[in-house]
């Protein structure tokens, strides 16, 4: 069974470099890192393929300047190759767009099933895993928490708010993966020095047959006006335990009106 | 032209969520001097026509058709793209929980038109747009335009409150039939599988959160006895799951859950961004920690620097003897 999983390289979350007050977007000239959402997906390929006996899992991937770290990274975990997408024409692209780009990189690599993660840490959308599978005329299934396959058929447990639904879909399909349901393993020294080794093709728009125009700033319609920070939550009262504190704590919850 | 608010229930009863896009569209539409109209798709949609109707809305759609009882995000998407159609939509709307934002990401791709998930503040004049974005799970904010013939958006959850909007009395409910191919329904639900009864962590008035000051999967108890007392749920932060400690739906967080109480008591939690995310929603945040630098107290409402393994239990004697006296 061949699993292809769309990751992200995104800059490191605890230390996401400036806003571009020209384009309002992250400045991505940090070093980019696998997105920690996307190695779940990963790991559950990885397992998933293991447990067929047969098959390989490819990373599909998208970004404007080339860069592969944040891909080196899967493979070294197990995966046999990628896809880059790369094109300075894909800066600005909004979800649709980002699904179109990469559905057109999955259909070259025909697989079986497709997972992503449920949301990129930055972009935060979420919408990109059902348009891709529309834009195949794939079936979607989110919030997977467990992924079972025999033969033709997935079997989903995918996380609701008070437990899972049990979901059945044919193959091939798209299925998000929630963050936190498999423990994505540490690449090994042998895994780091493979992943050198390993293909990644790397792809423009042109050869993927896609119009500039239909993606980036150019398909987004829409237009970034403003970027900054969330306003800070304002600090408040604190006080130094010294054996009473819980007497003010009940007074604040009195405050508040909660009990 | 309309404004269409997706609205979510569960069988017939309304969630709060819709409320809050409701009240959201209402004005909107006002200003835009627009139709608002409400949608509404599953088992029970009858009954929750009812309750909307009182909300201001002129139409409420009603999808009917024998795919439609459960909720497929395919075949839900398919049939709001038929009644945007219908309805000549202009604009769409949706709160944005997990529900929400699918069934819009397969109206999106449909209608293809961009969609904006998570927003607040929109405004729309004429044919354009703009929005405030959250991204980064809510760190950075992103003010968009857009000037698509169809505006999607959905409503960052928990950003408006919901207003009983006057009833108008004069709305009505209409059932619409779309055009389905029973192919869209080939992701079947076979089972659901309800772990928690009654309050989660999502809809829980008071979680009482525990990170890695907690100390192991023991010192959690006190934690649990004060949740009961004080009629709400525990969370954990990610390094707790990590241990091993609680599982994993019991995680805050952005790879976790995110909620939305009257108060949040984190105790032992640093407050690492990614925590930050599911917890900034919380109307209050009282932190109960030893270091005066963490995260988690800067950003508190009121902060207590203790010991939480005293202080805990003394909150919770303390919540015992006004129950008992």
């Amino acid at each position: 069974m061949d699993v292809v999983v769309c990751v992200k390289q995104i800059p490191d979350p605890a230390d996401p470099g400036e806003l571009n007050p020209d384009t309002k977007t992250l400045k991505r000239d940090t070093k980019l890192i696998l997105d920690e959402s996307d190695s779940y997906g990963v790991e559950m390929a990885l397992q998933l393929v293991d447990a067929a006996g047969s098959g390989e899992v490819r990373l599909v991937s998208m970004t404007p300047g080339g860069e592969t770290g944040g891909l080196r990274t899967a493979l070294a975990m197990g995966a046999e190759s990628a896809i880059l997408v790369s094109d300075e024409a894909l800066a600005g692209s909004d979800a649709l767009s980002t699904a179109k780009v990469l559905a057109a990189a999955i259909k070259r690599s025909n697989p079986d099933l497709i997972l992503t993660a449920t949301e990129s840490s930055d972009g935060y959308t979420g919408t990109v895993p059902e348009q891709i599978a529309e834009l195949l005329d794939l079936p979607s299934v989110t919030f997977g928490k467990e992924v079972a396959v025999d033969g033709e058929l997935a079997t989903v447990k995918r996380q609701t708010e008070s437990g899972y639904d049990v979901v059945e879909c044919p193959l091939p399909a798209v299925i998000s993966v929630t963050a936190g349901v498999v423990e994505p393993r540490y690449p090994s020294f042998k895994g780091i020095m493979a992943a050198k080794n390993k293909p990644v093709e790397e792809l423009d728009l042109s050869a993927l047959g896609i119009d500039p125009q239909t993606v980036g700033w150019a398909g987004a319609r829409q237009e970034i006006t403003e970027i900054a920070d969330s306003p800070a939550r304002e600090a408040g009262e604190v006080v130094v335990d010294e054996g009473e504190a819980h007497e003010r704590i009940m007074a604040f919850l009195d405050d508040l009106k909660v009990l | 032209m309309t404004l269409l608010v997706l609205c979510d229930h569960d069988r017939g009863v309304v969630s709060d969520s819709a409320y809050e896009a409701l009240t959201f569209a209402k004005p909107i539409s006002d200003s835009e001097n627009i139709s608002l109209q409400a949608v509404l798709i599953g088992q029970g949609a009858e009954e929750a026509a009812k309750s909307i109707i009182s909300f201001g809305v002129e139409t409420v759609n009603i999808a009917t058709h024998e795919c439609l009882t459960d909720y497929g995000p395919e075949i839900w998407g398919e049939a709001v793209k038929q009644i945007a159609n219908e309805n000549a939509a202009k604009i769409i709307v949706s709160c944005g929980t997990d529900r929400g934002n699918e069934v819009l990401a397969h109206v999106a791709a449909r209608l293809e038109m961009p969609f904006l998930a998570n927003c607040r503040n929109i405004q729309i004049e004429g044919n354009s747009s703009s929005a405030t974005r959250i991204q980064w799970g809510g760190s950075l904010l992103e003010d968009v335009t857009s000037n698509a013939e169809v505006q999607i958006f959905s409503v960052e959850h928990h950003s408006t409150d919901p207003q009983p909007l006057s009833a108008s009395g004069d709305g009505r409910i209409v059932n619409f039939e779309p055009d389905l191919d029973s192919q869209l329904t080939r992701t079947l639900v076979v089972d659901r599988v309800v772990r928690t009864h009654g309050i989660t962590l999502t809809t829980a008035p008071v979680v009482v959160g525990g990170g890695r000051g907690v100390g192991s999967a023991e010192g959690f108890a006190s934690l649990e006895e004060l949740a009961e007392e004080i009629g709400g749920v525990v969370g954990c932060s990610r390094a707790v799951t990590n241990n091993g400690w609680r599982p994993h739906s019991d995680q805050v967080g952005q790879t976790g859950t995110r909620i939305a109480p009257e108060i949040y008591i984190a105790s032992g939690i640093s407050g690492a961004i990614q925590h930050w995310v599911g917890a900034m929603a919380a109307k209050n945040i009282l932190a109960i920690n030893t270091d005066p630098e963490a995260n988690m107290v800067t950003k508190a409402g009121y902060a207590v620097l203790g010991d939480l393994h005293e202080v805990i239990p003394a909150i919770t004697a303390e919540l015992r003897n006004r129950r008992n006296s």
